[in-house]
């Protein structure tokens, strides 16, 4: 199959291919997936890139394995893949080889009220001024909120990957909106919000 | 901070994704390839081994070579069998006639005779 078909083709597809031997598609899989799954494990696990990318690397070569008896129509790659990425995210954690881990001391120093003569700098102490919030969450939070607000997954599509009901998924997400905004609302002025006047 | 804030602290960040690294893509590819299914192959389905009468045929120089031979078999054991005069339904009673005598020019006789 030539790869500007596998451009159009769905990752169920992809999959299919891959198992029959195709290797331009196994490539296209690769590059679709692996970004989504490294940019997930590294907010997961507080920005640790080498821990993130090991995350990764285990997400596709598990996803390799399966690819045989994967079967089109039952789930997305993407949500199974989220999936599995969560699982080991969550073993790192609880086995303590997290290192590194991102926390709001982390977070480039902001004089109060200073002027950002360049906004990509601005954008960029924001993101890191979020990364670090959401690594004060607690895990499900961060994990509905990354996955609803950053990765763009559905509600059913995370109640999947966590393996819990939709309701759930939605207090997660609501509960840890507002953790955000608590914890951010300390650095508005530092990252170019005017007071509002109240949180949330 | 309000929603609006937020939302948009939520599209800088999915927009901040981190590139793989090429050492990343190169190790994830080695894996896809070193767990890839091969592809399977079609071939054509292995012919079946020649029966008896195959290999008979084959010894008499072919199917039709062998059926002529088999028809004149037939034909020879079906003579054999046969009565002698039933071979007058083949010969229309002729065979056993005798010849002693042979009129070649049966209506030549006026050229003998004088006037």
């Amino acid at each position: 199959m030539a790869y500007d078909a596998q451009d159009i083709a769905s990752d169920e597809a992809l999959m299919v291919l891959y198992a029959n031997g195709d290797r331009q598609a196994a490539r296209a899989l690769a590059e679709r997936v692996t970004p989504r799954v490294l940019a997930y494990a590294a907010r997961m696990l507080g920005g640790d890139r080498a821990e993130a990318e090991d995350v990764a690397q285990e997400t596709l070569l598990r996803l390799w394995r399966m690819a045989p008896d994967w079967r089109q129509g039952e789930a997305k790659v993407t949500t199974w893949a989220y999936r599995v990425a969560t699982n080991l995210c969550i073993d790192r954690q609880r086995s303590g080889r997290r290192k590194g881990q991102v926390t709001l001391d982390d977070a480039p120093d902001l004089a109060d009220g200073a002027p950002t003569a360049d906004q990509r700098l601005q954008d960029g102490r924001r993101v890191a001024a979020l990364e670090a919030a959401l690594a004060e969450l607690p895990d499900r939070q961060r994990q509905a909120v990354v996955l609803r607000h950053i990765e763009g997954l559905t509600n059913p599509e995370i109640a999947a990957v966590m393996d819990i009901g939709v309701e759930a998924v939605e207090s997660l997400t609501a509960r840890g909106k507002r953790a955000l905004a608590a914890v951010l609302s300390g650095q508005k002025d530092a990252l170019g919000y005017e007071d509002d006047g109240h949180a949330g | 901070m309000q929603d609006k804030d937020l939302d948009g602290l939520f599209a800088l960040a999915a927009r901040d994704r981190p590139t793989p690294s090429p050492a990343l893509m190169d190790r994830v590819l080695a894996d896809a390839m070193a767990l890839q299914p091969q592809p399977v192959a079609v071939r054509a389905a292995p012919a079946p081994a020649p029966g008896l009468m195959t290999r008979l045929a084959a010894l008499f120089g072919g199917g039709p070579v062998l059926a002529g031979v088999c028809s004149a078999m037939v034909a020879g054991v079906a003579l054999g069998y046969l009565q002698p005069a039933s071979l007058d339904l083949l010969t229309g009673g002729l065979a056993g006639t005798g010849a002693e005598t042979l009129d070649l020019f049966p209506s030549a006789d006026f050229l003998t005779n004088e006037g």
